[in-house]
């Protein structure tokens, strides 16, 4: 097995994992879901 | 809503802004119906002059400086007079 | 104490729609700013700082443009939440500034006085005064301000006059909260009666009525017939602008994308990074970042017909048509944008004052053939017509298309209106004609950089990595052989075998299901999918690409040998590309602007299940009908 195919499968599950991630958690509202701050980013 | 101030115009000066001619100056009276707050909130209110620049299924009318579209249903509760 | 030294103070910018509340804004705030999307209802509020003359910093907010706090439409109703702080994540505003145009001072104080009455610390700017002097208005702001008992700086907020004192204005700790001198019994009664004679007072009118430019531009413009005329040859001047400007830069970002491709071919080994990379990250995302220039030629033709103030008329034009459909002139926009993109007419709809009109117009918003569909037609239409038959018979077809979804769409909004009976407020149509002015390039090039760098973005994230994916299924699980065994092996092949006799009733065969399979996160996948399905390799541009694509399209055959794409089933393709709602983003937006899944689920379920009876009907009825 060569690295390419390590790479690419490694590419793949991480892809996979971020979607499954982001799906699994509920979106917070912008960053701030609390008082006042919003703009401070 | 009533307008008590309304009752010293002459009735039968009396129509709506859709029986108002084309190109015709013309004083709001009253405002009468379910729309009266959005019209208000546009800036039909009594007193004000208004002329009407077109008929149709939606007629322009200008106020104020201000073109303003307006259905013909809504044209039919402002009620205006003829300018002195 | 109200914004203590822990948190910058708030302020709300707020004022009527076209009394140039964004420019006052964007002359506060400079560049530091920030479009904020709040999830569950719909909002869109401006947030940016500023810092006053005394170093303090404040923290801005520019609220949608409103008539009254009586708030009937969407945009409205934010308004006045923010103005509450009720909107998750933005303090109660410590001060409001109310923006009102000096030349319509009778319109524009009716929300003034709303806000003075909520007990915020107010702050009235007059806007324009430039245009209200040289309409021979005198305005006196020091009586208004005494009258009224709230500073009031007069300003031309487009040239930046008056910016310095409006800061000044602001210096913290803020005024107290004036008194409401004009409270009394009936409040309507005695805020007309305040209005009237402010306006005596400060704002005096020589003449009521004079016949400005923007009156006689209207009376050609909005004229029946010439009106007419110049609607359709300004909305086929965009169209053609579009598509035509468009292809230059779409011509650079194909080439680009050759480049890279070949750079990295040349430079690796063969092997399975080198694929995901070529034909998963590069095709996949630049089978949509080609549409870039599309999108940012639409929005700027949008921006300059709305800043110009043509686009009132337009609405104003369209009414009458779009009442054949239960519709208003406020629809036209919305559904005019989703030609381009439906995410952008979606989110138009906000401006319309009826709930259920909004709703219908959301629903039939994605059937305005939008420009992601345009590869695929491209890839099809062309299948239909003979090598020298002339291009203007693939722009009839072109022109048939886009009005079948057009006429559909208004279909089922006439039947949908009907159907959720009528408003339970009263809503009536209602329309500002702004006058015509010049547009305004540095608040249209924000706006359109905006929106293009959301699209990069959102191709950088979600369509990166739905392409990788997308490559996996294909690849995975691996097996020895020829290419072609291999997609039959992966796990593309099975579904694709899987699905073969839903779709085989329209005419298509498994490797075309999965390819609309594949599309229905995004359907400008189609193209790659079956690229990929039929096994082309990747030319040196996307136009080369596809007219190998379509050769081999124009070859292939079924498992009895007959060919696979006859006429008849490149027009049921077609057809189920014009109906389908293949658009991940398109349903988040509609679930996002409706307040929950349910009508989301409801379009995609109905839109989808209409693409596949539209396309069962079409095959199998040409069948019968001895077409083949």
């Amino acid at each position: 097995m060569d690295w390419q195919t390590l790479a690419a499968a490694g590419i793949v599950t991480l892809t996979l994992a971020v979607f499954l991630i982001r799906m699994a958690r509920p979106r917070k509202k912008s960053g701030c879901g609390h008082h006042c701050d919003c703009g401070k980013k | 809503m009533s307008h008590t101030h309304a009752a010293d115009l002459q009735i039968d000066s009396a129509m709506t802004l859709n029986q108002v001619g084309v190109g015709c100056d013309v004083r709001i009276s009253q405002l009468s119906g379910p729309g009266c707050d959005r019209l208000r909130d546009l800036g039909f209110c009594e007193q004000l002059l208004v002329r009407k620049l077109s008929a149709g299924r939606n007629l322009i009318c200008s106020l104020c400086g201000t073109r303003l579209a307006i259905s013909r249903e809504l044209a039919e509760q402002v009620v205006v007079s003829p300018m002195a | 104490m109200q914004g203590s030294s822990e948190f910058p103070p708030t302020i709300a910018l707020i004022g009527n729609p076209n009394s140039g509340k964004t420019t006052v804004f964007n002359a506060l705030t400079g560049s530091n700013q920030k479009v904020g999307n709040y999830s569950g209802v719909t909002v869109e509020v401006k947030s940016g700082q500023m810092f006053t003359p005394h170093g303090k910093k404040l923290h801005v907010l520019d609220l949608p443009g409103c008539y009254s706090l009586r708030a009937p439409s969407l945009d409205e109703k934010v308004a006045v939440d923010a103005l509450k702080g009720e909107i998750p994540g933005y303090a109660k505003p410590d001060m409001v500034v109310c923006v009102v145009d000096a030349s319509n001072l009778e319109r524009h104080l009716q929300l003034a006085l709303q806000i003075i009455e909520l007990g915020i610390p107010t702050v009235l700017v007059l806007n324009m005064v430039d245009m209200a002097e040289k309409s021979g208005l005198r305005l006196d702001p020091a009586k208004l301000s005494e009258e009224l008992g709230v500073p009031v700086v007069p300003m031309q907020a487009n040239a930046g006059k008056g910016i310095i004192e409006l800061k000044q204005a602001l210096r913290f700790p803020f005024p107290p909260t004036p008194a409401v001198a004009w409270a009394a019994e009936n409040l309507e009664n005695s805020r007309r009666a305040l209005i009237t004679r402010l306006c005596e007072l400060a704002a005096r009118r020589p003449d009521a009525h004079q016949l400005t430019l923007s009156d006689q531009l209207d009376n050609w413009l909005l004229h029946p017939v010439y009106g007419w005329i110049a609607f359709l040859g300004i909305m086929f001047s965009v169209f053609w602008g579009i598509f035509s400007f468009a292809r230059i830069p779409m011509g650079w970002i194909e080439a680009g994308q050759g480049v890279i491709a070949n750079w990295v071919v040349a430079h690796m080994a063969d092997g399975d990074l080198r694929s995901l990379l070529v034909d998963g990250v590069l095709g996949g995302m630049g089978g949509v970042v080609v549409f870039l220039p599309q999108i940012v030629l639409l929005f700027l033709f949008i921006g300059l017909l709305e800043s110009s103030g043509y686009m009132a008329r337009a609405a104003f034009l369209m009414d009458g048509v779009m009442a054949k459909a239960g519709l208003s002139g406020k629809a036209f926009l919305p559904l005019f944008s989703s030609y381009a993109c439906a995410i952008p007419g979606v989110l138009a709809t906000r401006t319309i004052d009826s709930a259920k009109e909004r709703l219908v117009t959301i629903f039939v918003a994605p059937w305005m053939s939008c420009s992601a569909r345009l590869p695929v037609y491209f890839l099809i239409v062309p299948l239909l017509l003979h090598e020298n038959e002339g291009s203007w018979k693939q722009a009839m077809i072109l022109f048939a298309i886009y009005a079948l979804g057009t006429t559909s769409a208004f279909g089922v909004a006439r039947l949908l209106r009907a159907k959720l009976g009528p408003d339970t407020g009263a809503t009536h149509f209602l329309l500002e004609l702004p006058p015509y002015h010049a547009p305004q390039w540095s608040y249209i090039l924000r706006h359109v950089g905006e929106r293009a760098w959301s699209f990069v973005a959102q191709a950088g994230t979600i369509i990166l990595g739905l392409s990788i994916l997308l490559w996996a299924l294909g690849t995975y699980p691996k097996s020895g052989g020829t290419k072609d065994e291999m997609l039959a092996h992966s796990a593309v092949g099975r579904i694709g075998s899987v699905i073969e006799p839903a779709v085989k009733p329209l005419g298509f065969d498994g490797r075309v299901g999965t390819a609309i399979l594949t599309s229905f996160a995004a359907r400008e996948v189609f193209n790659s999918s079956m690229a990929v399905l039929f096994r082309v390799d990747e030319a040196e541009s996307d136009e080369k690409t596809r007219s190998l694509l379509r050769d081999r399209l124009a070859a292939a055959k079924r498992s009895d040998g007959t060919p696979l794409f006859t006429p008849l089933s490149l027009i049921s393709l077609l057809v189920f590309y014009i109906y389908a709602l293949q658009c991940l983003p398109t349903s988040a937006v509609v679930a996002r602007e409706t307040g929950s899944w349910k009508w989301a689920f409801r379009q995609f379920i109905f839109m989808s299940g209409f693409a596949y009876i539209a396309s069962l009907i079409v095959y199998q009825g040409g069948k019968l009908l001895g077409f083949s």
